[in-house]
């Protein structure tokens, strides 16, 4: 048997003070160049916002970038819209402000909005993620490459409790409602507003979710309706090709390349 | 753009019981569909992913009740079971039928499949005793039965390279075993206080492996130290449970730190209703919520950490 001797080293170490738990980690590859950087949220222990972010490039440990905040303005979440473009969400007293980088240049600056800020999946395919701004009763979604462009706007209908979205792939989406009559369906969009199918409904209580994954192998998308009270698994054929879903990029892209 | 006429059809369902719950994670006969579990409070049943055909029925033996079973390699699944005292056993079924192997019982233990550990090829199964810190590693495939304890958790690295990471008067330290039994590697003792980590992770996008170890001291600074491996690739497992900050539920699944094992979470959603409350019972947390925007406290003792999170579908 042929023995590989192992070979184990510290490659790297950084010290970082006054983080606040569960928002600090090596996490991202910022920069472009191929080495994930640590971004940390910093706050004096025990305090429940942040006080600046600020990312370190992973390879020589000096800080990259600095997000800034202060006892009324705190940067509170960040995301990775693409290799190179950063969203940078800032708490306020009227909500939310958020500040889109490019190559940690800034580029962008939105808000304040008095709604939810998040990052939502590459609707246009450009490999930029899109800016969703989450109102409660409407979602607004943005591109990620020029978030003066609005995409689409979508309604959560009156008889519907709760909802749930998410893009298919190449502009057709998916939205489920819980109703309050104790009933669930989905509708799916093509170019981002085209209704094309609107499910039966199906009795539920409590939660539901949906997925679409080409569930199995037959080279096309299925939508899965679960439902956990009367637990119950729905699926549905649909016509759509699977290439279109980009499932978990991020994650893969790293390990796909290395083998 | 040319789009295709929309055709979409209503398929295979499965529809419980009340009082059972059904869930998706894994595909268990390898025919690359994931399948689905229905689980009640004694009784786990699993249905093809296919063609929604019952695979295996699973229920009470004596005083244990199944908790939740995980595919292995070769047509095999672990089933783990436990009972009101806190033991807790698990059997290989082969077949989904056939009860190939039964395990010893372990108090307050938690059965995982572990992917191929000792580097023959098959999935294995741990069982981690929280109180004293050990890991029990059982073979998962013939000859059954126990390779060796260790002292701490493992986490696969690639198959046949596992780590193995220790709390001892408060320093975190890790060791690397191949093929199960051959130390390759012991790493110093970091200092930590409020909590540390040691997991597999991609730092740099070549060929190998790489490992992260993060600790926490009491003036809450941070340290991380990154080690890098000549082990190819990352395993499967770890690409699955690749660390997801709290904050951000992708596939339904809460990442949490294990210092966080015991706490109670509850989440709320904007308009303040409290939608979920559930014990912490291991580090993966299972919300099966819409997509959104949530806050949650979490509490353990006289700790509490709150937060909002996003739930992606």
């Amino acid at each position: 048997m042929l023995f590989v001797l192992s070979q184990i080293s510290m490659v790297a170490h950084g010290t970082y003070p006054n983080v606040l738990l569960g928002y600090t980690g090596v996490n991202e590859d910022l920069n472009g160049d191929g080495v994930k950087d640590a971004v940390i949220y910093y706050a004096d222990a025990g305090r429940s916002y942040t006080d600046s972010v600020v990312v370190y490039d992973g390879v020589s440990n000096t800080p990259l970038a600095v997000f800034d905040g202060t006892s009324s303005r705190y940067p509170t979440h960040h995301y990775p819209l693409s290799s190179s473009r950063l969203l940078v969400i800032y708490t306020v007293p009227s909500g939310y402000e958020y500040e889109v980088y490019d190559n940690l240049t800034l580029d962008y600056t939105g808000g304040p909005v008095s709604a939810d800020v998040y990052d939502f999946d590459d609707l246009t395919g450009d490999g930029v993620r899109e800016i969703l701004i989450y109102y409660g009763d409407s979602v607004e979604i943005y591109d990620g490459s020029d978030p003066t462009v609005k995409l689409v706007t979508y309604y959560k209908p009156t008889s519907a409790s709760m909802w749930t979205g998410f893009p298919m792939g190449d502009g057709r989406i998916l939205l489920g409602y819980l109703t309050t009559s104790g009933t669930v369906y989905f509708e799916v969009y093509e170019n981002f507003t085209d209704l094309v199918y609107t499910s039966p409904s199906r009795t539920a209580s409590g939660y539901f979710s949906l997925v679409a994954m080409d569930y199995d192998g037959d080279g096309l998308l299925e939508i899965l309706l679960s439902i956990p009270s009367p637990a119950a698994l729905y699926t549905y054929e649909t016509s759509y090709p699977a290439s279109f879903l980009k499932e978990k990029p991020e994650k893969i892209k790293g390990w796909k390349e290395a083998r | 753009m040319l789009w295709i006429l929309a055709q979409i059809t209503p398929g295979d369902s499965v529809v419980s019981p009340s009082g059972w719950s059904i869930w998706m994670e894994w595909d268990y006969n390898g025919d690359g569909v994931l399948d689905a579990v229905e689980q009640s409070s004694d009784s786990i049943k699993i249905h093809d992913g296919v063609s929604t055909t019952l695979l295996g029925v699973y229920g009470p033996d004596g005083t244990y009740s199944p908790t939740n079973a995980f595919p292995l390699s070769g047509g095999r699944i672990a089933v783990s079971y436990s009972d009101p005292s806190g033991n807790v056993l698990f059997k290989i079924y082969s077949g989904f039928t056939t009860v190939e192997y039964t395990s010893p019982s372990h108090l307050y233990s938690m059965v995982q499949a572990i992917g191929d550990a000792d580097g023959d090829g098959n999935a294995d199964v741990t069982v981690y005793d929280g109180i004293y810190d050990t890991t029990y590693l059982y073979s998962g495939a013939a000859p059954y039965g126990l390779i060796r304890a260790y002292e701490g958790k493992m986490r696969l690295i690639t198959p046949g390279n596992v780590l193995v990471f220790a709390h001892n008067s408060g320093n975190v330290s890790f060791k690397v075993y191949s093929n199960a039994t051959n130390l390759v590697y012991t790493s110093s003792a970091y200092p930590y206080a409020i909590t540390s980590d040691v997991m597999p992770f991609l730092y740099d996008n070549d060929d190998y492996a790489d490992i992260l170890l993060g600790t926490v001291s009491s003036s809450w600074t941070a340290d991380f130290y990154v080690f890098s491996t000549n082990f190819l690739g990352v395993s499967e497992r770890e690409k699955e449970t690749e660390t997801v900050l709290p904050g951000l539920v992708k596939n339904g699944t809460l990442k949490l730190d294990e210092g966080l094992v015991g706490a109670t979470l509850k989440v709320m959603d904007v308009s303040g209703r409290t939608v979920a409350t559930l014990r912490v019972r291991e580090s993966r947390v299972r919300l099966n919520l819409p997509a959104g925007v949530y806050f949650y406290t979490l509490h353990r003792g006289d700790r509490t950490l709150s937060g909002k999170m996003v739930i992606l579908k």
